[in-house]
């Protein structure tokens, strides 16, 4: 467990010898999110209410989702493919340690300081921007939230990873991580909830997990949800959670059959 | 000038030659590029489905100005993304000693290496919605609109040049801000949107952000006959200034570079 914990310490000091390259990613996300958020403030001046929702439940929606997505999506996992494709692994395979809990723990590290600047970020937006959000009392449906999004963590830590296992089969990995990448950000309700795509798309949507990455959370956090339908999408998601980690695991047994690091 | 277009054709033809070698991958990244564009559209389409405008901007007029950034897109990451990738890592490696020392241009090897072509079904994809919307809507658009627009478009590719020219040349005096083609490749997103929207950011901001709202918005207006003379004047100006900033900016920088462990 100690060395897990030294390996959260150094991805710190990783990003610490990088602050500005760090500072910069941040620059990025905020201006992505002020984006999407005055285009929904720009929309809803015009109504009400759209979709179902009211202008505050679409607010909240999207500056929650600065907050979940490097919670549920932040990832260091996209480096095994690559760690596949050079080599490098092999480093890895001699040493006494985990390679699922080093990269569990250099997840841990990533999440834990992009969610330190999220939080801070959202903080100043909202004194600035003075929204009218949402802030969900209901313990119970707090307790679903969070449950909600350890699920969607874990389903992406796994999505990622077996993205990565690709590179034991291919070298050309990244057109599979980007196409995948165009989908997450679409149906995961990265851009808008789900529920407000036309009923057939939206129902593609609910068959596959990415919608456990974003929209289900925030859709749990909005009490939109009932107890019924909140405890069905639990089942689901970890339904998917434990299907992709056998799958993973699988693939990450015949990948090694099939490795090799010539030169290395 | 005749000697760099020789160059250029070869570069062509070299890089023609790779993406035969690795159809695979073209065929990945031609397909990960149409859906980027696909979403993109269904994107605006939904967020606009139930309004008639945002930002004084009429619905058709967001999808024309979605489908001109795909146009746009798609020229520009096919010519030149992947070389401004290619800057930090030249910088932080020390390979740029060897572009110094080839006998031509350092601004043109940097910047006209690597040729993209799986972006190139971004342009018909764009193309084929610009003339669907058009035919659709009963817009009827002259020949003359037509040149104009696409001659628009090419001043926004150079101010998009040039801004991606003038971020990436930073990184050869800060080499650790390896980072800075990604951030580009998401600020240079909002050019999709209306100007309208970045107003009610602060003015500092959205002087900041000016030229990179102009890119698409410009060539859009003149297809809708909306363009006004200080637009034009302010377009050009900016284009101009930001072709010769970046150019010196960049003689600037090598100055200051050191190479790796010398």
């Amino acid at each position: 467990m100690k060395k897990y914990f030294q390996i959260i310490k150094g991805t710190w000091a990783e990003y610490m010898v990088y602050r500005l390259s760090f500072v910069l990613w941040r620059v990025r996300i905020v201006m992505q999110l002020l984006v999407t958020y005055f285009l929904w403030w720009a929309i809803f001046s015009q109504h009400e209410t759209l979709f179902g929702y009211t202008q505050s439940m679409m607010l909240t929606y999207i500056l929650l989702s600065a907050v979940v997505r490097p919670f549920v999506m932040g990832t260091r996992t996209q480096e095994v493919g690559m760690m596949i494709n050079d080599g490098s692994l092999s480093n890895y395979l001699t040493r006494p340690i985990n390679l699922f809990r080093l990269f569990w723990s250099r997840d841990i590290a990533d999440k834990s300081l992009n969610i330190i600047f999220a939080i801070g970020e959202i903080a100043i937006l909202i004194l600035l921007l003075k929204p009218s959000i949402i802030l969900q009392a209901n313990i119970t449906v707090l307790l679903f939230t969070f449950l909600a999004l350890v699920i969607g963590v874990v389903l992406f830590f796994y999505f990622s990873m077996l993205l990565s296992l690709l590179g034991f089969w291919t070298s050309e990995i990244w057109g599979p991580r980007f196409l995948s990448f165009i989908l997450v950000e679409f149906f995961g309700g990265m851009l808008f909830p789900l529920d407000i795509l036309p009923e057939s798309l939206f129902r593609v949507s609910t068959l596959l997990p990415f919608s456990y990455f974003i929209y289900f959370p925030l859709k749990v956090y909005l009490g939109q949800l009932s107890v019924i339908s909140m405890i069905s999408g639990l089942g689901v998601g970890l339904v998917w959670a434990l299907g992709l980690k056998l799958l993973t695991e699988l693939l990450w047994r015949r990948g090694l059959m099939v490795y090799s690091s010539e030169g290395k | 000038m005749k000697a760099y277009l020789k160059i250029y054709k070869m570069l062509l033809k070299i890089n023609f030659s790779s993406l035969v070698m690795y159809r695979s991958n073209f065929i990945n990244s031609t397909l990960s590029s149409m859906a980027w564009a696909v979403f993109n559209f269904v994107g605006i389409i939904i967020l606009t489905s139930r309004v008639s405008t945002v930002f004084g901007w009429k619905r058709e007029e967001l999808i024309v100005l979605t489908a001109s950034f795909t146009i746009l897109t798609g020229i520009f990451h096919m010519l030149f993304s992947k070389n401004f990738e290619r800057i930090p890592k030249l910088a932080n490696s020390g390979d740029l000693d060897r572009i110094l020392l080839y006998p031509i241009d350092s601004q043109f090897s940097v910047s006209f290496w690597e040729i993209h072509y799986s972006h190139l079904i971004r342009i018909p994809v764009g193309i084929g919605i610009l003339f669907y919307l058009f035919g659709l809507l009963k817009i009827s658009i002259t020949w003359q609109q037509i040149i104009m627009f696409m001659f628009f478009l090419v001043v926004g590719l150079i101010i998009q040049y040039c801004i991606w020219f003038l971020a990436t040349t930073i990184t050869v005096r800060l080499t650790r801000l390896s980072n800075i083609p990604e951030v580009l490749y998401s600020v240079t997103g909002i050019a999709r949107y209306p100007r309208e929207l970045f107003r009610q950011l602060t003015d500092y901001v959205f002087i900041f952000l000016l030229p990179l709202t102009l890119i698409i918005v410009t060539p859009v207006k003149v297809l809708f006959n909306q363009l006004t003379l200080s637009e034009i004047f302010l377009f050009f100006g900016v284009a101009i200034s930001f072709l010769y900033i970046s150019r010196k900016f960049w003689k600037y920088s090598l100055r200051y570079y050191t190479s790796a462990s010398s």
